[in-house]
């Protein structure tokens, strides 16, 4: 009789169904529904990675940017540009058995757009029928497909479960706030359903806890802090990292006296030496940071200088009489980055003759210090949309022109005219790395470290159930006797 | 290359149209030259975007600048152009500069000095120019997009496996099938079937081109499963595709028709009547179920695979690759052993040719669908797969790789993670005596 095993898992090239993997995060997320805004930056990317599981939007945004179809299966747009039709997929189901439709969608859109004009229908034609979308808008916007790709416009139908439901490839399967999720796969999903069975993640554990957890085989997905990237791939770690899609800057405080002349906050500016706090503090995992966007973003970031001027800060300090006492500079106690970051450009300010101390502050706290060093989240990989991101984050009014997008010259302008009086100093890009464990194929996130783990599998997930009870005894023996079951320990 | 490539194709248009009847006027022939020089640069996208962004860039520095003043101009490159690209904009930006009254000097000093940065960003190039013109200094940009693709090598080095590029598209493909015309047709002429997962699409080849020659659209009540697979099998003028759950029978001729229906028949490993053997394929899976239909009981036994190679000869020779990553071959009917093939991934098909023992096999790679792929060439002995010849390399995986109907060639489908196109290849075997 002729016999087969199933042995432990070998590398193969096509993906693999099951498995569990297993996703550790530092931060901790309360709720999977997109309408509560985690405030801090970190927390906000962790819980927009869970709720990418679980929520799709009407469209995606492929390696290049450019908005694709997802949930809407097409779209058109009027000669004026302000008004977009978009045809939704036929045949997608939330994850509670309801079908997508423009009741859904609608409203949850005006909600979030107050300024759109939100309206939805289906059409028949003959036998064949189609849901649609329609926004209209007061100005012309080319961007919408670009922006429904974003986070914040999630598909959800709110039932009376706690966490709304999706059309996403997994499901929530349990939910302890805070502490522990566990997503299983969307059997019905309409992309197909994902490769692994579920995603286990853990809530709240510190980054040296992940690393271990990663090498001892009991995480298989784990956040490692950039700076500490080169040090644990040396250790043999798998590592990915993003194009760096972060931003720390200094930011100035207003109504500050110390800091209110412009040529206080130039002359620490020119102080800063990125590149030493690049090779340095960050072990070279980022890139000094000249603009809001990075070079591989806008493309015109070598616009901006990112060269140390001591000398020029010396010379403008100089000018000022008399000259300004002790400036405190605040960090976010709970990041051990920043906290080196400030005690760096606390240095390079003592250089040219400014005198900084550092202050750690708690979570959400901004006032007592003249400046803060912040780390700023990009929000999408489309430039004007990251650049409106960390505006609106930063509190900057610009004036973005009527067209939309308009020319590289305006975003350029834009970014220009919000860093030509020192309020925000650019200092480091940094990526988001990850730590992975061998087992981890077919890994492919997005440049800017948006995961798509549906097309995740597992090296060392068990095949499937063979039946027949097909065993091998002894390796190329297909007549012997010892038959067991697959999946019997031997 | 954006260039080079946009004015060679001019180049050859004007080389084509000298070649007219030297009997015309010069004077017609000259019109002729331009009109069809102009029709070429109207139709050809790249050129027209070179060319605006050329206009616009030294526009702006001749406006900065001021009329007939002199500049030095530097021309510096961040971005992934190559040199030879990087010359050619240069060029073609100093003669647009000339053209506008502008003195391009070799240092300062100078009216202006220039300087244009060849950037580029997530989506597209983006050349910068800045000016500085007295104590004011310009800033001018345009996106230019980005067309440069990787070079597709078409054909293997001297050795044993062969490849050749049937077709490419920006979607997913399946499956394809080269079905030549009856005899009433030319000689030559051929068809090419795609099986993509929502549609199967007729080219016709027309003057050493492929032109759409029509779909049939594939309807399904269930998603496809993540990794979607699809076999054809043509038929003379008739064609089957099968998919997770679905079968699709249809016609190529007089025109492309097909009815799909919900299914459970199996995939046909081996079609030809005396020797039929099929395995079902999971309709929400991507791989063949535990239930194979052949003229032997132990075949019933077999796991779950992802491929099946059969030798459709005398000698029994078998090639499996389960889904729980190994790659075995057996010899017999049954087969008394197992035998591993070291290295092999998750695709394998049998080839005829006349080399060897005159049956190889082929295997994918090991690895997952990030990195590149190969085939490799097995040869059988009686308990060992010696690999033979080199690798056939390919710029993404083997997504799919199934006999033709003639097993003398063997389709494979790749995902070209350079171009992001999906490639279909005919793969075959040439004996180097």
């Amino acid at each position: 009789m002729l016999l087969f095993v199933v042995e432990a898992a070998r590398p193969a090239r096509r993906p693999h169904y099951g498995g569990i993997l297993r996703v550790e995060f530092q931060e901790t997320v309360s709720s999977l529904d997109p309408a509560t805004l985690a405030a801090d930056p970190a927390a906000a990317a962790a819980k927009e990675k869970l709720m990418a599981l679980v929520f799709d939007t009407l469209t995606r945004l492929d390696d290049a940017g450019r908005p694709q179809p997802s949930l809407a299966s097409s779209w058109s747009v009027s000669a004026d540009r302000k008004t977009w039709t978009f045809v939704l997929r036929d045949g997608v189901k939330f994850t509670d058995g309801k079908a997508l439709s423009p009741a859904e969608i609608a409203p949850a859109l005006r909600g979030i757009h107050l300024d759109w004009q939100v309206t939805g229908g289906v059409t028949r034609s003959g036998a064949i029928s189609s849901s649609w979308i329609e926004i209209s808008t007061s100005s012309p916007q080319p961007d919408i497909p670009v922006i429904l790709a974003a986070a914040n416009n999630l598909i959800v139908r709110r039932g009376e479960g706690l966490t709304p439901a999706g059309t996403g490839p997994f499901r929530v399967s349990e939910w302890q706030p805070g502490r522990r999720a566990v997503f299983a796969a969307n059997e019905d999903y309409w992309e197909g359903r994902p490769f692994l069975d579920a995603i286990e993640v853990q809530m709240g554990r510190a980054a040296r806890e992940q690393l271990i957890d990663l090498e001892v085989g009991k995480a298989d997905l784990v956040e490692i802090p950039p700076e500490q990237a080169r040090r644990a791939a040396e250790h043999g770690t798998r590592i990915w990292g993003s194009a760096p899609a972060q931003l720390l800057a200094l930011v100035f405080s207003s109504g500050r006296p110390l800091v209110e002349d412009q040529r206080v906050r130039e002359s620490l500016a020119n102080s800063i030496d990125r590149t030493a706090m690049v090779n340095f503090v960050l072990q070279k995992e980022g890139e000094p940071a000249g603009g809001f966007l990075p070079q591989w973003l806008s493309g015109h970031e070598f616009l901006f200088s990112t060269a140390a001027g001591p000398a020029r800060g010396r010379e403008i300090i100089s000018q000022i009489s008399p000259l300004p006492s002790t400036l405190l500079l605040g960090y976010d106690s709970s990041g051990p980055l920043e906290q080196a970051v400030a005690e760096r450009i606390a240095v390079n300010a003592g250089d040219a003759g400014i005198r900084v101390s550092t202050k750690g502050l708690g979570a959400g706290q901004t006032a007592g210090v003249d400046a803060r060093v912040v780390r700023l989240r990009m929000v999408s990989p489309d430039p004007r949309e990251a650049l409106a991101g960390y505006f609106s984050s930063l509190g900057v009014a610009a004036a973005w022109p009527s067209a939309g997008a308009g020319t590289p010259e305006d975003l350029y302008e834009r970014e220009r005219e919000a860093l030509e009086n020192y309020r925000i100093v650019p200092l480091v890009h940094l990526p988001e790395v990850f730590g992975l464990s061998s087992q981890v194929k077919d890994w492919v996130p997005a440049r800017w470290g948006e995961w798509r783990l549906a097309d995740v599998w597992l090296e060392a997930a068990a095949g499937p159930p063979t039946a027949g009870g097909l065993s091998r005894p002894h390796p190329n023996d297909m007549t012997g006797s010892q038959e067991r079951m697959a999946g019997e320990k031997r | 290359m954006l260039l080079s490539r946009a004015r060679d194709r001019v180049n050859k248009q004007m080389g084509a149209s000298r070649r007219i009847d030297r009997s015309f006027l010069a004077c017609l022939l000259f019109l002729l030259i331009l009109i069809w020089s102009n029709v070429c640069a109207a139709q050809n996208p790249d050129l027209d975007q070179f060319d605006r962004a050329v206009k616009y860039i030294a526009e702006k520095i001749c406006t900065a600048a001021g009329d007939h003043a002199s500049m030095v101009l530097e021309v510096r490159n961040l971005s992934t152009l190559s040199a030879a690209e990087v010359g050619g904009v240069r060029r073609a930006l100093e003669g647009e500069l000339r053209n506008r009254g502008a003195r391009l000097a070799a240092a300062l000093p100078a009216d202006a000095d220039v300087r244009v940065t060849l950037s580029e960003n997530l989506q597209d190039d983006l050349w910068v120019a800045e000016i500085h013109h007295g104590d004011s200094q310009q800033t001018a940009m345009i996106t230019v997009p980005r067309a440069r693709q990787s070079a597709q090598p078409n054909t293997a080095p001297a050795l044993t496996l062969q490849k050749q590029l049937v077709w490419q598209q920006t979607g997913p493909m399946l499956d394809f099938r080269v079905a030549p015309f009856g005899a009433a047709q030319p000689g030559g002429v051929n068809r090419l079937l795609v099986l993509e997962p929502e549609r199967v699409a007729l080219y016709q080849s027309i003057a050493g081109g492929r032109q759409f020659a029509g779909a049939v659209q594939i309807q399904h009540a269930q998603p496809w499963p993540r990794d979607t697979r699809g076999l054809l099998v043509v038929d003379g003028e008739r064609f089957q595709a099968f998919l997770p759950g679905i079968k699709c029978s249809g016609t190529l001729q007089p025109a492309l028709s097909a009815s799909c229906q919900q299914s459970g028949e199996p995939w046909p490993i081996i079609s030809e009547p005396a020797k039929m053997f099929a395995a079902a394929f999971s309709p929400r899976r991507n791989y063949f179920e535990n239930q194979t239909y052949g003229p032997a009981d132990w075949m019933k036994q077999i796991p779950a695979t992802y491929a099946w190679a059969v030798e459709s000869g005398d000698t029994q020779l078998w090639g499996f690759t389960f889904v729980d990553g190994r790659a075995l071959f057996a010899l017999g009917n049954p087969p008394p052993h197992l035998h591993e093939i070291s290295g092999a991934g998750s695709e394998m098909a049998g080839l005829k040719s006349d080399c060897g023992s005159g049956w190889q096999l082929l295997g994918t790679k090991t690895g997952d669908w990030t990195v590149g792929d190969a085939i490799q060439a097995y040869e059988i002995s009686v308990d060992q797969a010696m690999a033979v010849g080199q690798p056939l390399e390919f710029d993404g995986p083997v997504t799919a790789l199934w006999p033709s109907a003639s097993g003398q060639v063997t389709n494979a489908v790749v995902h070209n993670l350079k171009t992001g196109k999906y490639e279909a290849y005919g793969i075959s075997i040439t004996c180097i005596h």
